[in-house]
Formats: structure tokens, C-alpha cells, sequence
């Protein structure tokens, strides 16, 4: 028993990176109507950038600040220079170009840092027992600021006008704009929290495995697609438990077989829910329906 | 022979989540005969045609046709019994020709297996032009042949109507559901359909329209079946339903005239 | 001149795995992001069966040793089944973009598998051993055998471009169109969705597997960076390029990216040192033309014009056909030209 709650201590780690990571998929999803297979890029994008301030400051803080700002731009960009470009074309036709321009990216990575590993050396920390659980200071505090994330996602949605203007968009566009909600920057607004989300879950994530290259993101897309289906694509709360439970089965069967499989694991995930829980696991039905 | 109910459906029932868009519905409609399925918006004819026609799956209630109970069967399996429906928008086949569109009606369907057209590709090309002459015939009937070789998708909304219609009468049906055929087509055009129903009819089909254009309905139909909330409140010819106080309180003055 | 050689045979190849696509994504209308997962299975399948068992410390399964010929049908025959059930599971209830998530789910798992299960296929390291198949037999010297393979692709080439040609301009190329166009109406006119989606797939799966066979024999070896998913994307540029669902303009866009981009891309200097930068800016190329053919020529070069005859072709989209229009011939009739109405269009 004691052994298995640890694994779950580590799930919840996982879980809290892939939340950001999902929950900022959602976004996308829920403002665009579009899976975003280039959103892999964004965290990569962060995590990059976030290497960069720490050769320059050798500050995690500010490193982590920079991943956040440069991957809330690379989404604002992603959105102008892509996806609105594609809007009214069916929701197919623009996944596959996310899949071309994804290919881009990460190609341009490799030309300008290379397609070799590279890390960080952040001190992790020593590690504390924390009810039953043992964790390091630095899964701590990524595990603190996924909530963080949340939370202040939540307050955003639930208590401001703009997180009613998001709703509204995600929703009904066409309704909310003529309604008198700029719908074009709300959902330009959107993605740049996105890709603020996205970025600073680039790092974490890099941060947290130890090394990188350019495939990072597109690597942790499949499962981040998994969380995001798991909670039902389009609904961030949704989202969050979503990432909870894939979090929690990726330890857990990595705990109790290879954890070489993990992947595997939540792919097959991914690929049972897709089949039989289209709609995430909270709604019933084989079919799909729009959020 | 014309007395007997070419499609009988019993106590259908569909719940969507909290809502019961179908509830415990039941009509008959006899063999050769011009029905009309009316109702306010809401009240559950596109879903009792979704139902019918094996486009979603009843709860409850059976549906017989020609005596024959096909509630929850497949789609593809109803139309090949001989029951054709048609969609509120129009559902041509885009990239296809008007040609191409009306030969499709015609339900070659052994004529379309990959063995059949690597192997026995003479027979199946003597099958074809037999067809090409009767599509062409049928694209004469409705005007459409001189758009044969366009791409359904260029066509007007219109013209896409007709299209949708010459494919049903290259299906010969036994039985044509109609949705809502009339939306946002022209007065002429209009003309054009009231005679290619009357067509259907003569070729032996039996019809179910399901519209908001009163006047069509009232020149068309031989009979008319009332829903509201999803059931069916009346049955009976227009004339006699109009004055129904059951019909009149559904529609609460909302009657389109045309 | 042997660069030549090398680079037709590998058109060839592909074209024959992007008409697997066609089948399936052209003419079906499903955006399968697994195909490349039957290559990768046809090519496997024809390493391990064509080489003897394995020595430590490789391993694979099989090893059987067997003539090439037999192993090329052996390796399609069991890819087939697999993509039965694949597509028996995802085409049962997906569509668009969720179909195209599962499918690229499922080809994840397989590199993942691959990658990781060596006794299958030696994980990372891949297998080798297949040299210059039918050789022996047929008494082909080693200089030769670029010429050999070079025309033993391209026949079979030509003979997949012939028969998938007349299925398309046939009524079963209609009624597959017509379920990729708008698959309630074609249900609602007699045609099993399902049954008909699930056919395609595995018939475009198992000229995948095909190419996968002949790809075999071109590489000798394989490992999973031949097929990192980020690799993949070349095909659907192809078949994009080309126009989806016109099997010859697939072979062309095959060709046209293929060809045309390697040779684009032969001449970049390694700028900076990086030795990743040639093939990179090749990637990046393939990206690009993805994006922008679907922004602005989403058809191809090539559109799939079925049913049209070629006379009628140059008006197209203009409504009614013009006097020389009547002078129509039926693309079932060969090389025969009728004067007068349409109802005259009938092969005697």
C-alpha cells in the first residue's frame, strides 16, 4: 500500500504537468473548434527559450517567465499566422496543416539549436515526506504552480468578463460576435494564454524528464491528446481530471510493468477513449457530439 | 391492395439527455397514397424521420414496413427494402456529376464491387450505358441535362433540390420521405416538385412530406398527420384538420400560409 | 546516372504506397495517419522472412529464409488482416479529426512497440540482410541489379496505376466517392457506409504493405528513424500535391515531391556546420507545401474528375455544355467518338 501511494504522489507530478499541457490544448480546441497538432511546438518552443534565460540570467524564475512569455507569442502567432487562416475550412483540413507546420517548427528548431539533447542544471532539491507521499522541492513546485495554473484559470473563466466573452465565443462565435463581443481577440487573447500555459509546461516538462531536443513537444502531444479527450475536448475543468487520471495510470503502469511501455500505455489510452468515450469519460456515448 | 399500410409505426419513442423528442408516436400510411407530416417547429418530425428511415436508434415502439419490422435496423439495409428519405439541406454528392449524382439513385449496388469491375468489367460496362440512357431520360424530366457534367457542388441551391429529386426517381421507391422539400426553394420551382411528387405517385411510390408550407401541403397531399410534442395529435385530411382545435392550439396561430 | 536510377526506383515506391493513401484518403475520404504503419509492417515482414534466423545479439521473429517473391506475398497477407481490425474499429464510429487522432494513436504505439519489444523487430537498431533479392535466380550480376529493380518497381508500379485506374472510373469508384462526399445520403440511397470504408482501407493498407515489400528490396535494412512519425508527412505532401483521388496525379505528385524536392535540396551547402541542415530545410519545405496546398490548392495539380468525359473537361464548372461538348465520350468507351446526343454515347 505504501508503495503504491507513492506511485501516486508521482502521479500526481505527472499529472500536473500534463494538465498544463492539456488544459492549454483545450483552450485551443474550445476557442478554434480545431486540434492542434502543432501545440506539441509551443511547449517545445518554451522550453527552448527558457534554456536561453538560463544561459543568459541563471535564474529559474526568470527562465521560467521567459518560457511563458515567448510561448504566449508563439500562440498568439500560431493562431494569426495558422489557424485563422484556416477558419471556415472544415476542422480536418486545418489539423492537417498543424501536422505540416508542426513539422516546420520543429525543424527549425534543429537548424538553430541543433537536434542533440540538452539540458538544464537546476538543483532538485532534496526530497520531503509529504503525508504519504516523497517528493522533491522541485516536483513540489511544479506540482504548486499546476494549481496555481488552475486556479487562476478557473478565477479567469468564472469571475471576470473576459473569461465570459471566452465562454460565450467557444460556445457560438457567430452568436457571441453578434452579441458585441470581440470575438476575433477574445479567441487571439485565448491562445495566447495557451501558449503562456503551453510554454511554461515546456519547461516544466523539460525540467522535469532532465534532457530535450527538438521533438519534446510532439513527443508529449499523444498524451497530452489523451488528457484533453479523457476530460471531453473543449472543457478545461474537464480537462484537469483528465489529466489526473492519465497521469495517475501512466505511473501506475509503469510502477507494475516495464515503464519503458508508458507511452504505449497512454496511447492505448488515448485510443480506447477515442473508440468508446469520444466524448470524455464523464459523458456517455459512442458518438460524437459538439461540447 | 391500396388499403394496406405501406408503413405502420407503433408507439415510437426517442430521449435525447433530459428531453423526449419522440414520445410514443403512431401513425399509418397507406400504399400510393401522398401523406403530410406537419407539426410546429420542435415537435419531433425530424427525429420520428431519423427513427423511421434507421437514422438513429428508438428507445421504444416498432416501425413496420410492408409488414415487415425494421426498428433499428441499419440505414442502408431500410433503403434497400425500398424506403428513401431525403435531408432538410440538401445532400448532393459535391464533387460528383449530375450525372454521376442521378446514376447513384439508381442502386446498381452489385454492379459496384471491386471484384465485379476488374473481372467481369464488359458486363458491367453494358449494365452502365443501359443506365446512362434511363439517367439521361430522368435528367430530360427534370431539366437537368444540360448540367450533367457539372460538379453537383456548383449547382444553386435550386438546382440542387432537382438533383436530390431526379436521384429519387431513379430510385423508384417504394416509399419517399420527404424533409421538408420546400426550404428556400422558389415558387416555380415549387410547381416543379408538386409534379414530380405527383410523378412519384403514378410510377407507383408512395410519399411522406414533411413541410411548413401550408398551401403545398394542402394541394399535394391526400392526407396529413399532425404532431406536436412528439406525438401525433391528429390524423386525417387537411380540410377536416384545419378547424381541429387540437391542431389549431399546437400551431397557436403560427400557421405559414406559404 | 546510378543517382538516377536510385531515385526513379524510389518514386516508383512511393508512388505505389501513395496510392495506398489515395484509396483511402483520396477516394474514401479517411485521413489515415497509420499507413505508414503498413510500410513499416511490409517492410519488416520481408526483412525477417526473407533473411535466415537470427543471430545473437540481434533479434527478430520469423527468420524463415524464404524466396523473395514468396515473402512479398506472405508479408501483405498478414498486414492485411491488421489493418482489418483497425480499420473494423476505428471506422465503425470516427470521422475527420477524430479518426485521424486514432489512427496517428495507432501508429504511435507501433513505433513505440518497435522501438522498445527487440524481439520483434530489434528495437532500435533494426534489422538488415536482405541484398539484392531474385538475383540469384535470375542470374543478375551486381552491376545490373539497380536497372533489375528499377523495372521490377516499375512495372508493378504500372500495374497498380492500371487497375486502380479502372476501378476509379467505375461505377465502384462512384459509389466510393459518393460515401466520401456525404455518407448519410449514401446510406440513405442503399450503400453500406461501414462496409465500404472498411474495404478501401484495407485495400489501400495492403498496397501500402506492397510498396513497404519493394521498399525492402530497395533499402535492404530498416529501423524505426526510417519511420519516425515526423517522417511521414511526405507521402500525404505527394498525394496532396498531386490531387486526391486522380490515381495518375498522384503518380505525378509522387514524382514532382520526390523528385523535385531532393534535387532542390541536394545543393544546400551545411550551413554553419550542421550537419542536420540539408535535410531539415527539406522538412520544412515539405510543412510549407502541406500548408499551402491546403490554403490554396486543396484539389492539387491534378483534380479528381470522375465521370466527367475529357471533352466536357475544359468547360468545366461554366453550366450547359458548349456545341463541342456533345461530342462526348463515355470514359468507359475505348477510343470511340460519337457525333449527335448523348443517347447515342453507348459502346456497340
Amino acid at each position: 500500500m505504501h508503495q503504491f501511494l507513492l506511485y501516486v504522489g508521482f502521479g500526481i507530478v505527472t499529472a500536473a504537468v500534463l494538465s498544463l499541457s492539456a488544459v492549454a490544448l483545450t483552450l485551443e480546441f474550445a476557442v478554434s473548434r480545431v486540434a492542434n497538432l502543432a501545440h506539441g511546438e509551443l511547449l517545445t518552443i518554451g522550453a527552448y527559450a527558457a534554456y536561453e534565460f538560463l544561459q543568459w540570467t541563471n535564474s529559474v524564475a526568470l527562465a521560467a517567465l521567459g518560457a511563458a512569455l515567448v510561448g504566449g507569442i508563439a500562440g498568439i502567432a500560431m493562431n494569426l499566422g495558422l489557424i485563422e487562416r484556416f477558419a471556415g475550412r472544415p476542422p480536418i483540413i486545418t489539423l492537417i496543416a498543424t501536422l505540416g507546420l508542426s513539422l516546420m517548427l520543429q525543424n527549425i528548431l534543429i537548424i538553430i539549436f541543433g537536434a542533440a539533447n540538452l539540458g538544464y542544471s537546476i538543483n532538485q532539491g532534496s526530497p520531503h515526506h509529504i503525508g504519504p507521499f516523497l517528493l522533491t522541492d522541485a516536483e513540489i513546485l511544479v506540482t504548486l504552480s499546476a494549481l496555481a495554473v488552475a486556479s487562476a484559470l478557473y478565477l479567469l473563466l468564472q469571475r471576470t468578463k473576459f473569461g465570459k466573452a471566452l465562454r460565450a465565443v467557444s460556445d457560438n462565435r457567430e452568436l457571441a460576435r453578434v452579441s458585441g463581443i470581440p470575438a476575433q481577440h477574445v479567441v487571439t487573447a485565448t491562445w495566447g494564454i495557451a501558449g503562456v500555459i503551453a510554454g511554461f509546461a515546456g519547461f516544466v516538462l523539460a525540467e522535469t524528464i532532465g534532457t530535450f531536443d527538438p521533438s519534446l513537444g510532439f513527443s508529449y502531444l499523444l498524451i497530452t491528446l489523451a488528457a484533453a479527450v479523457a476530460g471531453g475536448l473543449g472543457r478545461p475543468y474537464g480537462t484537469l481530471v483528465g489529466a489526473l487520471l492519465v497521469g495517475l495510470v501512466l505511473e501506475l503502469a509503469g510502477a507494475y510493468s516495464n515503464s519503458s511501455y508508458q507511452l504505449a500505455f497512454a496511447l492505448g489510452v488515448l485510443v480506447l477513449l477515442l473508440l468508446f468515450r469520444p466524448n470524455g469519460l464523464l459523458v456517455s456515448g459512442r458518438t460524437v457530439t459538439r461540447s | 391492395m391500396t388499403d394496406a399500410a405501406l408503413l405502420e409505426v407503433r408507439a415510437l419513442t426517442k430521449t435525447f439527455g433530459g428531453v423526449t423528442a419522440v414520445d410514443d408516436c403512431s401513425f399509418s400510411v397507406r400504399a400510393g397514397t401522398v401523406v403530410g407530416l406537419i407539426g410546429p417547429n420542435g415537435a419531433g418530425k425530424s427525429t420520428t424521420i431519423d427513427l423511421v428511415s434507421g437514422f438513429g436508434r428508438a428507445d421504444r415502439g416498432s416501425v413496420r414496413f410492408d409488414g415487415e419490422e425494421v426498428v433499428n435496423r441499419a440505414p442502408h439495409r431500410i433503403s434497400r427494402l425500398g424506403l428513401i428519405r431525403t435531408f432538410q439541406a440538401p445532400r448532393e454528392w459535391g464533387s460528383l456529376t449530375v450525372r454521376d449524382n442521378v446514376l447513384l439513385g439508381m442502386r446498381a449496388f452489385g454492379r459496384e464491387s471491386i471484384v465485379r469491375n476488374l473481372f467481369a468489367a464488359r458486363r458491367v460496362r453494358r449494365e452502365e450505358n443501359a443506365d446512362r440512357l434511363r439517367a439521361e431520360e430522368i435528367l430530360e424530366q427534370f431539366s437537368l441535362a444540360h448540367l450533367r457534367y457539372d460538379r453537383a457542388e456548383t449547382l444553386s441551391g435550386g438546382q440542387k433540390r432537382l438533383v436530390e429529386f431526379a436521384r429519387v426517381a431513379a430510385a423508384e421507391p417504394r416509399l419517399v420521405i420527404l424533409d421538408e422539400p420546400m426550404g428556400g426553394v422558389n415558387p416555380v420551382l415549387g410547381e416543379r416538385m408538386s409534379q414530380a411528387i405527383k410523378h412519384f405517385v403514378t410510377r407507383g411510390s408512395t410519399v411522406v412530406i414533411v413541410e411548413h408550407n401550408m398551401r403545398f401541403i394542402e394541394e399535394t397531399c391526400d392526407e396529413v398527420v399532425v404532431m406536436d410534442l412528439g406525438h401525433v395529435i391528429a390524423q386525417g385530411h387537411y380540410s377536416t384538420l384545419r378547424d381541429d382545435e387540437r391542431v389549431v392550439s399546437a400551431y397557436l396561430g403560427s400557421v405559414d400560409d406559404g | 546516372m546510378s543517382y538516377w536510377i536510385s531515385i526513379l526506383t524510389e518514386a516508383c515506391i512511393f508512388s505505389i504506397m501513395a496510392l495506398g493513401l489515395n484509396v483511402i484518403w483520396g477516394w474514401a475520404g479517411d485521413f489515415d495517419l497509420a499507413l505508414y504503419g503498413y510500410v513499416a509492417l511490409g517492410v519488416y515482414l520481408t526483412i525477417v522472412m526473407t533473411t535466415g534466423p537470427a543471430l545473437s545479439p540481434t533479434q527478430y521473429i520469423l527468420g524463415w529464409h524464404l524466396p523473395y517473391v514468396l515473402a512479398v506475398l506472405l508479408a501483405v497477407v498478414i498486414v492485411l488482416p491488421i489493418a482489418a481490425i483497425v480499420g473494423a474499429v476505428a471506422l465503425r464510429n470516427l470521422r475527420e479529426i477524430y479518426f485521424a487522432i486514432t489512427t496517428l494513436g495507432v501508429i504511435s504505439v507501433l513505433y513505440v512497440i518497435v522501438q522498445i519489444y527487440t524481439p520483434l523487430f530489434n528495437g532500435f537498431n533494426g534489422i538488415a540482410g536482405l541484398v539484392t533479392p531474385m538475383a540469384g535466380p535470375l542470374h543478375i550480376s551486381y552491376s545490373n541489379y539497380a536497372y533489375f529493380l528499377l523495372a521490377l518497381c516499375a512495372v508493378v508500379l504500372l500495374i497498380v496505376v492500371v487497375v486502380l485506374q479502372r476501378l476509379s472510373s467505375s461505377p465502384y469508384g462512384r459509389a466510393i466517392r459518393s460515401i466520401r462526399d456525404n455518407e448519410q445520403a449514401a446510406a440513405a440511397f442503399g450503400r453500406s457506409v461501414f462496409r465500404s470504408k472498411l474495404t478501401a482501407y484495407v485495400l489501400g493498407a495492403g498496397l501500402a504493405a506492397l510498396g513497404g515489400t519493394l521498399f525492402a528490396a530497395y533499402l535492404g535494412a530498416f529501423n524505426p528513424s526510417a519511420w519516425a512519425p515526423q517522417e511521414i508527412l511526405t507521402l500525404y505532401a505527394a498525394v496532396l500535391v498531386g490531387g486526391r483521388g486522380n490515381v495518375r496525379g498522384v503518380v505525378a505528385g509522387t514524382f514532382i515531391v520526390y523528385i523535385g524536392f531532393i534535387e532542390l535540396t541536394r545543393y544546400l551547402p551545411n550551413v554553419g556546420g550542421n550537419a542536420e541542415f540539408g535535410p531539415s530545410v527539406r522538412q520544412i519545405l515539405i510543412g510549407g507545401l502541406i500548408v499551402v496546398m491546403l490554403k490554396f490548392r486543396p484539389q492539387g495539380i491534378f483534380p479528381d474528375r470522375h465521370g466527367v468525359p475529357r471533352s466536357a473537361r475544359r468547360t468545366q464548372g461554366t453550366s450547359g455544355a458548349t456545341g463541342g461538348g456533345w461530342r462526348d465520350r463515355l470514359p468507359l468507351l475505348a477510343g470511340r467518338a460519337s457525333g449527335g446526343r448523348p443517347e447515342q454515347d453507348v459502346i456497340s
